[in-house]
């Protein structure tokens, strides 16, 4: 007689690891608390025609464009047919870390998202965000590929508000612009980094081009981001003569490590201006309207401003109070050192 | 150094509008506030920002009564978004690219064609009647065009110059309406095309001819004019 207890059969295989994750269409992220494709609002496929035809009848007239009844937290806009355009691409934005987390943060933001053809004045692509609204547009014109892009961007700029990089209409305009800088400095960084992931992501179907996106993005986006830094940089070196956004600045205008694309460049471009803006409103509150000139307040500007601007950068302790920004000063030497980049010294400084 | 630019402070549309032009009235202080306030019940899609909007009208000399009111909310992100809405008696709808709204519209106001704004109204209803997610762009010079990205050659420059021409009315008919001839641009392909709108403001394309201009497929930035600019 068979012994009933389940014994396991020598013949089979020690699985010698766990199977990898994964990814499927409707559940791209772990669902330890992490919300699946279908919590984003676009309704899953439906397994049986009962519940196709209802998707049907739902989507037919009411659930047109501009119709009201379709505020709804977390349901995308527009027709069946662009949700599920929507859907496809937020799957592939899914099969990189950093897009998971900026879906989940946006997701956890109450972020809705869909397509208006109204936004659009002319033949330019066009894709929004409303921070205060919590809304992202997108163009229908735009192809698979570019929508991965622009919805990648968007989602960048909703993070960079909840992040903390980000300002609102409470700020002085300068200081604003600055600050859409920076904001804007940081999405492009999140943006290339989510391509960058792309091109080396695992669950991505073998016979697609993984490299289109950064093919597409690598060209223009690391000048948009460091053009965006620069500028940004540059106001606080003509307005408070500040040897370290001189530094910073210097970084950004370092070509070999902006070709480089490594993911330390790229976490260094994300994590500076996080935190040099880590409390935007702080910054309005030292702006001089009758002088035209900034009175900053992030951390490390006070000590630069007060000593010669010959710092020793090998002392990050020594350029900033933050640790955010003794971090990425300290990840910019190793670098500079693993790039075989011999530290001037003392550390040339720009007049602007 | 650029530029410090007050937030909302746009040069482009500046450039498009000129600031304070005698065709647009901008809205402000309490009428502003009592605006969009308005314009936010009458839809519901997007939360208009009191702070960061800009609003401008203009009437509307087909649409005798009615007003065309252009919101530029800067809340949005990388730049201010447009949003139409027409005004009658104090109601707004928003503009959202169908024919059939532009129909309902005929249906409401009494649409007042004449010779001299019929191609005003065709302008207006090419423009915010959308296909394929974008307007139909009538063309008289080359700065209605917008820019092309990469930008044109100065051979195909001089070939679109050559191309471009007022728009015209060919046929005037009590009964039939107006029959108008323009050059459109759609994507990156310029038509030489010919409208036929009845006297009750339905717009028919009855004949498009496309040039042969070779342009290049629009890959990037491309600001072409608004309508009514």
């Amino acid at each position: 007689m068979p012994d009933p207890e389940v014994k396991p059969s020598e013949d089979a295989p020690t699985p010698a690891a766990p199977a990898p994750v994964v990814h499927s269409l409707s559940k791209p992220f772990n669902r330890s608390g992490a919300p699946s494709i279908a919590d984003l609002g676009f309704d899953a496929q439906p397994d049986n025609e009962e519940e196709d035809d209802l998707a049907k009848k739902k989507s037919s007239g009411e659930d047109l464009i501009g119709f009201p009844g379709e505020r709804v937290p977390h349901i995308s806009f527009g027709f069946e047919g662009e949700r599920w355009r929507i859907r496809n691409v937020v799957w592939v934005i899914g099969q990189s870390a950093t897009g998971q987390m900026m879906l989940d943060q946006t997701y956890r933001a109450g972020y809705r998202m869909g397509f208006d053809s109204m936004i659009s004045t002319g033949e330019r692509l066009e894709c929004y965000t409303n921070l205060a609204d919590k809304v992202i547009t997108l163009d229908s014109r735009a192809s698979t590929d570019q929508l991965v892009l622009m919805l990648t961007y968007c989602l960048a700029l909703g993070c960079s508000a909840i992040d903390g990089v980000s300002y609102d209409s409470s700020m002085h305009p300068p200081a604003a612009l600055l600050a859409s800088r920076m904001a804007n400095a940081y999405a492009l960084g999140l943006q290339l980094q989510v391509c960058f992931e792309l091109k080396n992501s695992p669950t991505l179907p073998e016979a697609s081009d993984r490299e289109t996106w950064w093919r597409m993005i690598a060209k223009e986006q690391p000048r948009l981001a460091s053009a965006y830094a620069q500028s940004a940089i540059s106001d606080m070196a003509i307005t408070q003569g500040s040897a370290m956004a001189t530094v910073i600045r210097e970084f950004y205008a370092y070509k070999p490590l902006l070709e480089r694309y490594d993911v330390e460049v790229i976490n260094y471009f994300r994590s500076l201006p996080q935190g040099l803006l880590k409390d935007p409103r702080a910054m309005t509150a030292g702006f001089d309207p009758g002088a035209q000139s900034f009175k900053f307040k992030f951390p490390g500007m006070n000590y630069a401003v007060s000593h010669e601007p010959k710092l020793n950068l090998k002392d990050p302790v020594h350029m900033a109070s933050s640790a955010a920004i003794a971090e990425a000063v300290a990840a910019l030497l190793v670098i500079r050192r693993n790039a075989g980049v011999k530290d001037r010294e003392p550390w040339h400084v720009q007049v602007v | 150094m650029a530029g410090l630019l007050a937030e909302g402070f746009d040069l482009a549309d500046v450039a498009a509008y000129g600031y304070r032009s005698d065709r647009w009235n901008f809205v402000e202080g309490e009428a502003l506030t009592g605006i969009v306030s308005k314009l936010n019940k009458e839809q519901n899609r997007y939360v208009i920002s009191g702070t960061n909007s800009r609003v401008v009208w203009r009437t509307l000399l087909f649409y005798p009564g009615a007003t065309l009111v252009r919101v530029t909310d800067f809340s949005w992100r990388p730049h201010g978004v447009p949003l139409y809405f027409v005004g009658l008696r104090g109601q707004y709808r928003r503009l959202d690219g169908s024919r059939r709204f532009l129909q309902f519209l005929n249906d409401k106001i009494p649409l007042k064609l004449s010779a001299q704004v019929a191609i005003e109204y065709l302008r207006f209803y090419c423009f915010f009647v959308r296909a394929e997610g974008r307007p139909f762009i009538l063309a008289e010079k080359p700065e209605d065009l917008g820019l092309f990205d990469p930008p044109l050659k100065p051979d195909q420059q001089a070939a679109v110059e050559a191309a471009l021409r007022p728009i015209a009315i060919v046929k005037e008919d009590p009964a039939t309406g107006f029959e108008m001839s323009a050059i459109v641009r759609f994507s990156h392909t310029l038509f030489d095309c010919t409208f036929q709108i009845s006297p009750q403001g339905h717009v028919r394309m009855t004949s498009d001819r496309e040039l042969p201009l070779n342009l290049p497929p629009v890959s990037g930035f491309s600001a072409a004019k608004v309508w009514a600019a």
